[in-house]
């Protein structure tokens, strides 16, 4: 169609959003995933979705449990230092 | 047990790095305690998505830090400390994974090639004969109307590292760095030797399939 | 200068997630957190239909002030007053007068005397243009996309009605929709620059601008 009022599409704003959120676009590229979350409930609920995920993301680390092998590893360092200072 | 506020692993200044190598060569356990807390979280992070079994990411990780030791004469500071440690996780855990016969799953042994470039499929978005063509035909949904036990509860949280494990390892990576130990997209870069742009590809694939997946499970057991 | 800026609720920048200070506090571009280039960002009437959100303000900008990219870029802005007449029923009037206008571009590419052009000429409101949309007959492709563009529009001024908070996206996304059926309907670009004219100046006379 010759009249492409719009630069950017739904199906193009998931391809770049990325982009988008590292601050990788130049700012007109800005500009136009912006003007068109404006106008897209779909696209918007999209950006939010992915903020949503990278929140989730962050929250794994505190979900996991203690770490088991500081004994293991510190039993290591020193069995390595003592064969180290033995060596010279 | 690092707080999730605090990145692991931001790099030290030159001087920190250099008096921290120094004290390993001296045998200085303090610092390998620091270099263990820095680090360890990650470590096993990115091990896991090599190594299914978190016991065998386990070992992979104590069999780093040995080499680690065992090399810290040697290093040159060519690179970062934190470079040079996970470029030797990355070679062991890669060797182990195929000793191990590797039990992840297909999508893993593909790499990035079993990727087909969209990141959602095309018959979310209306076609060429319509009028929006590329816009949503079946839009997501408001995330902001569940409630919050559902969207942060440990069951969302299972799918989500389910999600991961399904991901081929260098998207794996590059998300467990950035998005789960939120390390800056330069220290990704250098710790596993990518261009920017490549990373962000990387990453763009990872995090559009979590989203997928999460959009997936969030949908099935919704109510209105 | 004097400007314009549209907020979320509660003076939060719809793409920084940032809450501005009270009015008469300036911002500075530095404290404000992602925001284009370290700009603050604002609108002339002209620029006020494609940014649509809750909150309308009256601002003012300090320092160099550009225009870029379809809006106002300035070192410091503070706000100085809530233009309150920009609520969710006048994002509704608004989205309404935009499907009557789409409706108006439809009726150049239908037939003159057909049934459909008829039912459409003799709507009055965004309802009425809601079931007319909803019951065509078969249509050539020219025609069918012209009412459909209508219908859709129409059905934006509905939603608008029915859930206020999501008015503003209602609202701006009908001045899109309008602009995308002018230019189609006329097969001409400059009929964009037509459509927000006509936005633009009946935002300045509804809000007093």
């Amino acid at each position: 169609m010759s009249t492409d009022v719009e630069h950017v599409t739904c199906r193009e704003l998931v391809e770049i959003l990325t982009d988008y959120l590292e601050g990788a676009l130049d700012p007109a590229g800005r500009v136009e995933i912006e003007r068109h979350i404006v106008i897209c409930r779909g696209c918007s609920n999209y950006v939010e979705q992915m903020r949503s995920t990278i929140d989730l993301l962050g929250r794994i680390a505190a979900d996991e449990p203690a770490e088991g092998q500081s004994d293991r590893l510190l039993e290591m360092f020193r069995q390595w230092q003592a064969a180290r200072s033995d060596g010279g | 047990m690092q707080p999730v506020a605090t990145p692991a692993g931001r790099p030290p200044r030159n001087e920190d790095e250099r008096a921290l190598v120094a004290a390993l060569r001296r045998g200085d356990e303090a610092a390998f305690v620091a270099l263990v807390q820095s680090h360890g979280v990650s470590l096993q992070h990115v091990a896991r998505t090599f190594v299914r079994d978190a016991a065998v990411a386990e070992e992979v990780v104590q069999e780093t830090w040995l080499a680690v030791l065992n090399g810290i004469d040697r290093f040159e500071g060519r690179s970062s400390l934190k470079t040079w440690i996970f470029q030797i996780l990355s070679n062991r855990a890669r060797t182990r994974a195929v000793r191990e016969g590797r039990s992840a799953p297909f999508s893993a042994l593909l790499g990035d090639s079993g990727d087909d470039g969209a990141t959602v499929d095309a018959d979310r978005f209306r076609g060429e004969d319509h009028r929006w063509v590329g816009h949503w035909a079946a839009a997501p949904s408001d995330w902001s109307h569940l409630p919050e036990q559902t969207l942060l509860g440990r069951e969302t949280l299972a799918r989500v590292r389910d999600a991961i494990a399904t991901l081929p390892p260098r998207q794996a990576d590059v998300l467990v760095l950035r998005d789960v130990d939120g390390w800056e997209a330069e220290e990704v870069c250098e710790a596993l030797g990518l261009s920017t742009g490549n990373q962000r590809i990387l990453l763009h694939r990872a995090r559009s399939k979590v989203r997928a997946a999460l959009e997936h499970y969030l949908s099935e057991g919704a109510t209105a | 200068m004097i400007a314009y800026k549209f907020l979320r609720d509660g003076r939060v920048g719809p793409f920084s997630g940032m809450r501005w200070p009270e009015t008469g506090e300036w911002l500075a571009a530095a404290d404000a957190g992602r925001t284009c280039e370290g700009r603050v960002h604002a609108c002339r009437v002209e620029d006020l239909a494609e940014w649509m959100d809750h909150e309308l303000w009256r601002v003012e900008l300090d320092g160099d002030v550009a225009v870029d990219c379809g809006k106002l870029v300035a070192q410091r802005g503070r706000l100085v007053e809530r233009i309150e007449a920009w609520d969710a029923e006048l994002m509704a009037q608004f989205a309404e007068a935009c499907a009557l206008r789409a409706r108006d571009a439809a009726l150049t590419v239908l037939a003159t005397g057909s049934a459909t052009f008829e039912a459409l000429a003799a709507c009055s409101n965004a309802v009425e243009l809601a079931a007319v949309c909803a019951q065509l007959p078969d249509l050539d492709a020219r025609e069918e996309r012209a009412a459909g563009y209508t219908g859709d529009a129409a059905r934006h001024v509905i939603g608008a009605r029915a859930a206020p908070a999501t008015a503003p996206t209602h609202a701006a996304v009908n001045g899109f929709i309008v602009a995308h059926a002018a230019a189609f309907a006329h097969d001409d670009l400059a009929a964009v620059a037509g459509e927000r004219a006509w936005q633009a100046d009946w935002l300045a006379r509804r809000l007093g601008l």
